[in-house]
């Protein structure tokens, strides 16, 4: 089998996981070597489903040990499988970078014959590169659940971020549906890292991923999965993934891939993660959230009473919490307002959505606008137009 | 009112200021960068870039204090395309009126010039990821661009830390400009024209990789080349491998 062809299985492979973020690392160059680290991570393509391509998102291998029912690589599965020497990794990452055309390697891999031989070959690879090549870029690896502490260190110790797949939110589904996983293996791979991290004074993020719409879980346990991990600092990320249905023998929650709900998820996780809200504000009324409306615009509707905010006056928490207005420019408001009065013209200039946010915010001592029935209105005509499966039909052509 | 044309470079751009600040009115300013070719008539003035009238003008910002503002103006006069120098003129008088008064983020000038640089930068941003580099017969690593603001001035710091260890060069075909790293430095230099260029054998190899690497990693149930082209937009394509056809 020729390199091109084990290319395109193993990339096809690898496509489910959804992380590919190339941020937050800060690495100089050698002098000799090649590649460093830009922090605020570089988006170098972007395929034909409107995802950024900023790393070599590949597997090592697609044979796998374990029959994980939502997995396309499952071991039960007729694919065809095929195996990329760690030289041959090594090699194929250093020529695309030279190019420009990626930001680093995401490396992840079936299991072969055990976690532990899996993760030397990971850290095979790593070394070629670090070492051989001196390539000083961007490295992602997969931390195997059950690897031996050591093997995860010097996979640390190498990479700039590493990650292990939550999967499912709840320990009762991964029983279910990944009966060789389990929960507490995964969540001790959080805490070794944890653990490397504090006593190699190293502080590489960690991330994660959960599938959504193959277990019925809301998404009430999920953002409270996340919001547990982000507060003991277990994990820097965590990424949602829609389920694709792979395999026919795992009836998913529906036919096509939740895509509105995992669109609905990040932005309850970036609320958890920026805004400062936490997952009990956002599920005080819910169990799942509001498909129809963004869960800012959802939060705010439903605690009507804190607004209208003055903008010249409110802090800048209460700022943030105002739809329309993000963290940017609540700064910029905030910086502004200490050379004189912030007016509607300001605003404009500054970026911010006065779409929604002129229905939640003072100006000169008067409500901007009050008749906030408007804005639900245009929200929910948004709405349908872009997800109504009327509306999808007729753009269909 | 004059209708003035100048070379485009910083310098060229203070000296330009120098005149707008000795009284001459102007009404358009032409940038020869981005404007080969333009009708004269009897109200137009070229301005001659004076080493010595911006280098004075540079040394009364630095008298001032103020070296942020310096970077600020270099940024904002590289983002031609957005024809910005008038108010970039209105800008710098600013500036030595009132050495404060940019720090005003409530002023419609300042706010503009705030806005255009960060419209800069995000562009340059851009760029980092999509600029495709090949390999010319002898090594050295070579990149095509047609950006929207004149980005090579800027983009030498990223791609020396990134690759320094070899040579490379990246050419800017709307405004024939080069930077070119030779192993030490960068420097940015106008070019006349191009030869045809012979590239090196793997790099078809490589290419082709890359194309199937780019293709297999599409989602088939989530495609949607709407999203793609709001990220990836037509114009950045022509001279990105895996939108071209060519081999």
């Amino acid at each position: 089998m020729d390199l091109l062809e084990k290319l395109n299985i193993l990339t096809s492979a690898a496509k489910y996981d959804v992380s590919c973020s190339s941020s937050g690392s800060r690495r100089e160059s050698y002098p000799n070597g090649i590649g460093h680290g830009a922090f605020s991570g570089i988006c170098h393509t972007w395929s034909a489903d409107g995802r950024c391509v900023s790393l070599l998102k590949i597997l090592m291998t697609n044979y796998c040990i374990y029959d994980c029912k939502y997995c396309i690589n499952r071991n039960s599965n007729d694919i065809k499988r095929a195996f990329l020497k760690p030289e041959e990794i090594a090699e194929l990452t250093i020529d695309f970078y030279k190019r420009n055309y990626i930001e680093g390697l995401f490396l992840s891999s079936g299991v072969i014959k055990s976690p532990d031989y899996t993760m030397e070959l990971f850290v095979r690879t790593a070394e070629i590169l670090r070492y051989q090549y001196k390539y000083n870029g961007y490295l992602h690896m997969k931390v195997i659940p059950g690897a031996s502490k050591e093997l995860i260190e010097k996979v640390v110790k190498l990479a700039d971020r590493v990650s292990a797949n939550l999967e499912l939110p709840t320990e009762d589904s991964l029983k279910i549906y990944a009966p060789d996983k389990s929960r507490e293996l995964i969540v001790r791979s959080f805490n070794d890292i944890f653990e490397i991290n504090l006593n190699t004074n190293l502080r590489h993020s960690t991330s994660s991923q959960l599938i959504i719409g193959a277990s019925p879980e809301p998404d009430r346990v999920i953002i409270s999965q996340a919001e547990y991990f982000y507060r003991h600092k277990l994990l820097k990320r965590v990424y949602y993934s829609a389920y694709v249905h792979v395999n026919e023998n795992l009836p998913a929650l529906s036919k096509e891939p939740p895509l509105l709900r995992e669109h609905r998820l990040y932005q309850a996780d970036f609320l958890l993660r920026f805004y400062k809200f936490t997952s009990n504000e956002l599920f005080k009324h819910r169990e799942n959230l509001d498909q129809t409306l963004d869960p800012k615009l959802r939060w705010a509707l439903d605690n009507y009473h804190l607004f209208p905010v003055d903008i010249n006056k409110a802090d800048y928490y209460m700022l943030i919490r105002i739809p329309g207005i993000g963290p940017k420019s609540a700064k910029k408001i905030v910086e502004a307002r200490k050379y004189g009065y912030v007016g509607l013209e300001h605003l404009k200039k500054m970026g911010v959505s006065l779409k929604k946010a002129q229905y939640f915010i003072i100006l000169n001592g008067k409500r901007v606008k009050s008749n906030i029935e408007e804005l639900v209105e245009q929200e929910i005509i948004k709405y349908q137009r872009n997800h109504s499966p009327l509306m999808n039909l007729l753009a269909a052509d | 009112m004059y209708q003035v044309i100048y070379d485009g470079s910083f310098d060229g751009f203070l000296t330009l200021y120098s005149h707008f600040e000795n009284g001459l009115e102007i009404e358009t300013i032409i940038n020869l960068n981005i404007c080969n070719s333009y009708q004269p008539f009897i109200f137009s003035k070229e301005i001659k870039t004076d080493l010595n009238i911006s280098n004075d003008i540079i040394r009364r910002v630095l008298a001032a204090g103020d070296k942020s503002f310096l970077n600020k103006l270099f940024v904002a006069q590289l983002c031609d395309t957005d024809s910005i120098e008038l108010k970039l003129l209105e800008y710098v008088k600013k500036f030595f009126d009132n050495k404060d008064s940019i720090h005003d983020l409530s002023d419609f000038i300042v706010m503009d010039i705030e806005r255009i640089i960060k419209k800069y930068f995000n562009e340059r941003h851009k760029m980092l990821g999509f600029i495709r580099f090949s390999e010319v017969d002898d090594g050295t690593m070579v990149s095509f661009i047609k950006p929207k603001y004149n980005l090579i001035p800027l983009l030498g710091n990223h791609f020396m830390k990134r690759f320094p260890s070899f040579k490379w060069g990246i050419v800017d075909r709307m405004r024939n400009l080069i930077g070119y790293y030779d192993g030490e430095c960068y420097n940015v230099s106008k070019i006349e024209k191009i030869d045809e260029i012979v590239y090196s054998d793997k790099e078809v190899k490589i290419r082709e990789l890359w194309r199937a690497f780019f293709k297999s990693i599409v989602i088939d149930d989530r495609i949607s080349y709407q999203r793609q082209k709001g990220k990836v937009p037509l114009r950045v394509r022509e001279d990105m491998v895996e939108f071209k056809n060519d081999k």
